[in-house]
Parts: structure tokens; C-alpha cells; sequence
């Protein structure tokens, strides 16, 4: 490395900046992951929807979870993630199917018309994303096509456009709801109080009232690359017969820049020798100058040598990989559900990725502040809190003033039935 | 049954709502008066004053949340109103003009919460005719 250094300052930056590269491949960048994954959220919250993440399959309406945490830290987690961790289900309420039919009983629908086993159908707009950090492409996009994608093409840079595919929702209307939870409330009641003590701070319970599944998405992904790197994700057909052919992705950009240095460092010298040929008859004490140069400079060229050799082997594994991923799924990746190349052009690819049973995206739910004594005091949509905590954070303000306030005692009845306490 | 008999498995029982104020018998303690704050401001009315009514070596407190200043200032209250005059007293008040609300409390005695009527006009308070 010195003696790169000393030799040639823009070399040694071009070695450094291959290094540096090839170490951020390693470990994915937290900050992008989570800028990610909020981005992903944000997007779900636009469509008046409180996002979930990651998607799952075992959330419904009915179900209920205790936030033990101040609205201040929930608020802090919504602001720095972008969607609320669903973390301590305390219970979920059994809705007999009835209830479900009943609201869905004056359907408009006289063919296939919505029922519990058939919920209605519910549309999203496309969500567009764009990573630019190598290793963190598209990890925190929940949907398994984005990370194949870019890790099967090596780019560096990626824009890309989610369309949910088959999304449903299911729920109940407010006054439904209400009624459900009052009497399952009644059978907790005593679970729910000794949980308000435990905490010994306003207690929030968190009422899943309808959520928004999808049962696939169409990913599309354009990468962006310096050197004209295209892709080669999957496959639709027979796997090509080899695969390495015609497959140019960073790898084969960092091969290039590597030959390219190695050249220049060849010309360099070549030049040396030429001009020590030329100078060796009319002047021997330069003689030994002339020889160390070309001798470091034989030593920066073995150098560059050894790193391309090292990125070529790391090239090849991961080409091998790839292929062995293709021979194993024909193109069909399979992890929890099944994803299909259905276009690639020159820069890009459409993934169509489908779950094995629908995945909760987003939901909605309903807000209660529970008492000591166990009851519940609705408090408004979670939306309505996140929004606007300040409201919150008044009356609880509020309700903290007025149990310190000193308060005053009522006059006392003289118990006369003649006196009228009320002439003045 | 009283409203004392409901707190036992609430933290508030309201008794007396309109434009002006709102009573609600509410028990000691943190939590309590939170959900009293929450019932209150559940339909986004506005209430700028709260009065705390009272009782020596009870655990429980009357809060009158009213809608301003003026209202809270000609709020009153008479405590331990026996059964018998409860009738007298409501007819007293109503013939002065009063709008009130009462709550039974401990040994079946009663508590009235009053203020006199008031219109607005020419944007000056006025008693009711």
C-alpha cells in the first residue's frame, strides 16, 4: 500500500475506492434499511391505512393489544420507523361468523357477494421506492422478490415499484365493534384492572377493527449502473446453459477497472525501461534510480494482479451460486411463497411474487384508555392519537391539575324545610 | 340506585350534563380522573374550568367542568340534603330560575349542584325570564 502511495496518488485513490466498495458489500447499512422500511410504511399510512410491518398472516379484526408504553414513546417510535410494533396481543375477541354475515347481509352484489369467507376487495396505489446503498438494496421492502432481484443482478442502485396484487379487507364498523368489546370486556374486566395497576400509568388498549390484506405483488425494478450493468434474475424458461456468458454486473465492472489499471501500470513500465535504455549509456549513476522505480512499480502491478485474481474467484462463486439457484428453482423461487420472472429487458426486471395464504398489510383500529378498575374509556382512532398527541397529552395534563387542585366543600342544608337556600 | 352504588365498579358516574357544564361523581386517583377528563371531551365540547367539590374522608369528588369562567363563578353547591327535602329544594330552585342537578351520596343525603340561568343579549349575561 506504501509504496503505491508514494508512487502514485490517483492509483492508490482508485485502489482504496475498490477496497472501500468491496467492504460495503459486507454489512448492510442500518440507516438505509430503516429509511426503507419507513419509506415502505409511509407509503401504506398515505392510503389511510396504519401499516404493519413486516406483513403477516395472523392479525384480524377482534384482535387486541395492550400498549404499555406512553403515547410519547409510541409516538417516537411512529416518528423514527413510520409504523407502530404490534408487539403484547393481549387477547383476541371470537366474532361469530354471524355478525360478520349480518353486516354483509345487504350486499350490493347479487353475484359472489361479499361474506366472511369472501371479503370485499380493496385496491392500493403503487408504491415507488429507490436504494442506493450497497448490500441494504431493498432488504427492508417486505416482499422476498426485491432482495432476489438485486442480489441475483449485484447492482448497485435500484428504483423500484410495487403494485399489491388480490388485497381484501375485512372488518366491522365502529358500533359492531363497540358492542363486541363491551361485553368481552365484561368477562376481563378484573385481568384488564390488575394489568392497569401493574403498569401504574394510563393503560392503552389497541382494538383491531379492520385490516387490509394482499395476497401478492407485481415488483418492478430498473437498476441503475455506471458501467451499463443489465440483469439476469431467474428465470422464465429452461436456465441459460451458461450462465456467465453475456452477464455483465459489477463484478464484471470491478474486472474491468482492474484491467484497466493493470494496462496503465504496464504502460508505466514499459515507458521506464524505454527511457532507462536510452539514459544507461550516457549517465550510469542514475543507474540504480531507474531500477527501484521499475521494481516498485513490478510490485504495485503484482499487487493489482492478486486483488483482480481474489475478485475474479469471488466473482465466479457467486455466479456458480446463481446458476445452482436456478437449476434448484427453474426460476421459481419459493421462500413462503412463490415468485416469477414475468419480464427483464436490458436494465430491469417484473417480478410476480404471491403468498401462499393473503398477508396483512395495514389496519385500522380503535383506541381505549383502560381504568384500574378495568373499564374501558374510548379514546379514538390510533390515526387520531398518532396525529395528534397533543390532545392526548392535554387531557392527561388536565386530569393531573385538577386531581392536585385543592377543591372546595358545598354549603350544608340546613335541613329546614322553610329556608330557601336559593333567595338571594 | 345511587349513583355512589355505580362507582363502586366505575371510575366515574355522570349525573347532570347540558350546554353549560357537566357533574360527574368521579373517584379519587390518577386513572379515574383521566377517563372523567376522556368522557368529558369524547363529543369535543369545550369546557375551560373544572370546580372540585369535596368530601372530608371520602374517596370520592364531584367534578363540575364548565364551559367558562362566568359559569364556574355562579355554580353552587348544597351538600347533605336530606331525602325528605329533596322535592322542597328542587321546586325552590326551579322556581328561581335555577338549572340543577343532584346526586345521592353516603346515608341517602344528597348533593345539588345550581347555577342560575343565563341568556346572552346585547352581549351581556342576562337571568332567564
Amino acid at each position: 500500500m506504501e509504496i503505491i502511495n508514494r508512487r502514485n496518488p490517483i492509483l492508490f485513490t482508485s485502489f482504496c475506492l475498490i477496497l472501500t466498495s468491496c467492504a460495503n458489500e459486507i454489512k448492510p447499512p442500518q440507516k438505509s434499511l430503516e429509511t426503507v422500511a419507513k419509506d415502505w410504511s409511509m407509503t401504506v399510512r398515505a392510503s389511510q391505512v396504519m401499516p404493519l410491518y413486516p406483513l403477516e398472516e395472523d392479525v384480524r379484526p377482534g384482535d387486541i393489544y395492550l400498549v404499555d408504553k406512553s403515547l410519547n414513546s409510541e409516538v417516537k417510535a411512529w416518528n423514527q420507523k413510520g409504523f407502530l410494533p404490534l408487539n403484547n396481543r393481549f387477547d383476541r375477541m371470537q366474532i361469530p361468523q354471524e355478525v360478520f354475515d349480518d353486516f354483509y347481509s345487504h350486499g350490493l352484489a347479487k353475484d359472489n357477494p361479499v361474506s366472511f369467507s369472501r371479503p370485499p376487495t380493496a385496491a392500493f396505489p403503487s408504491y415507488t421506492f429507490e436504494v442506493d446503498k450497497r448490500g441494504a438494496l431493498g432488504l427492508a421492502v417486505p416482499l422476498s422478490s426485491v432482495p432476489v432481484a438485486i442480489s441475483a443482478s449485484g447492482a448497485q442502485r435500484a428504483t423500484g415499484s410495487v403494485v399489491f396484487t388480490g388485497a381484501s379487507t375485512q372488518g366491522l364498523p365502529d358500533l359492531v365493534m363497540q358492542k363486541q368489546i363491551d361485553q368481552w370486556q365484561l368477562k376481563r374486566k378484573a385481568q384488564l384492572s390488575k394489568r392497569a395497576q401493574y403498569v401504574g400509568r394510563p393503560l392503552i388498549l389497541r382494538l383491531i377493527t379492520r385490516t387490509f390484506s394482499i395476497q401478492g405483488a407485481t415488483v418492478s425494478l430498473v437498476f441503475s449502473s455506471t458501467k451499463g450493468a443489465s440483469l439476469q434474475a431467474g428465470s422464465t424458461s429452461a436456465p441459460s446453459p451458461d450462465i456467465s456468458t453475456g452477464t455483465p454486473d459489477n463484478q464484471d465492472n470491478l474486472s474491468e477497472e482492474y484491467e484497466s489499471l493493470i494496462d496503465e501500470m504496464n504502460e508505466k513500465i514499459a515507458l521506464e525501461k524505454s527511457s532507462e535504455d536510452d539514459d544507461s549509456s550516457q549517465e550510469d549513476t542514475e543507474g540504480d534510480n531507474g531500477d527501484s522505480d521499475i521494481v516498485s512499480l513490478k510490485a504495485e502491478l503484482a499487487t493489482l494482479k492478486r486483488l483482480k485474481n481474489r475478485e475474479d474467484l469471488k466473482s465466479r462463486k457467486r455466479k456458480v451460486d446463481r446458476q445452482a439457484s436456478e437449476d434448484r428453482f427453474g426460476g421459481y423461487l419459493r421462500p413462503g411463497g412463490s415468485i416469477k420472472v414475468v419480464g427483464r429487458t436490458e436494465r430491469g426486471v417484473t417480478m410476480s411474487e404471491e403468498f401462499d395464504e393473503p398477508l396483512v398489510l395495514g389496519y385500522w383500529a380503535t383506541e381505549y384508555f383502560v381504568t384500574e378498575q378495568g373499564s374501558l374509556i374510548p379514546l379514538g382512532s390510533v390515526m387520531d392519537l398518532i396525529d395528534n398527541p397533543a390532545e392526548y397529552q392535554r387531557l392527561l395534563k388536565l386530569a393531573k391539575e385538577i386531581q392536585a387542585m385543592p377543591g372546595e366543600e358545598g354549603a350544608i342544608d340546613s335541613g329546614l324545610i322553610d329556608d330557601n337556600p336559593f333567595v338571594f | 340506585m345511587s349513583e355512589l352504588k355505580n362507582l363502586e365498579d366505575k371510575d366515574f358516574v355522570p349525573f347532570g350534563e347540558d350546554e353549560n357544564l357537566s357533574c360527574l361523581l368521579v373517584k379519587k386517583g390518577d386513572g379515574a380522573h383521566f377517563a372523567a377528563v376522556c368522557h368529558v371531551r369524547r363529543d369535543e365540547r369545550k369546557f375551560d374550568e373544572v370546580k372540585k367539590i369535596i368530601f372530608k374522608g371520602e374517596d370520592y369528588v364531584i367534578l363540575i367542568f364548565c364551559r367558562t369562567v362566568s359559569i364556574k363563578s355562579r355554580v353552587k353547591t348544597i351538600v347533605n340534603m336530606a331525602p325528605g327535602l329533596l322535592d322542597v329544594r328542587k321546586t325552590q330552585a326551579a322556581n328561581a330560575d335555577l338549572a340543577f342537578y343532584t346526586v345521592e351520596l353516603n346515608d341517602n343525603e344528597h348533593t345539588m349542584i345550581y347555577y342560575p340561568v343565563v341568556t346572552m343579549k346585547n352581549n351581556t349575561l342576562q337571568k332567564a325570564p
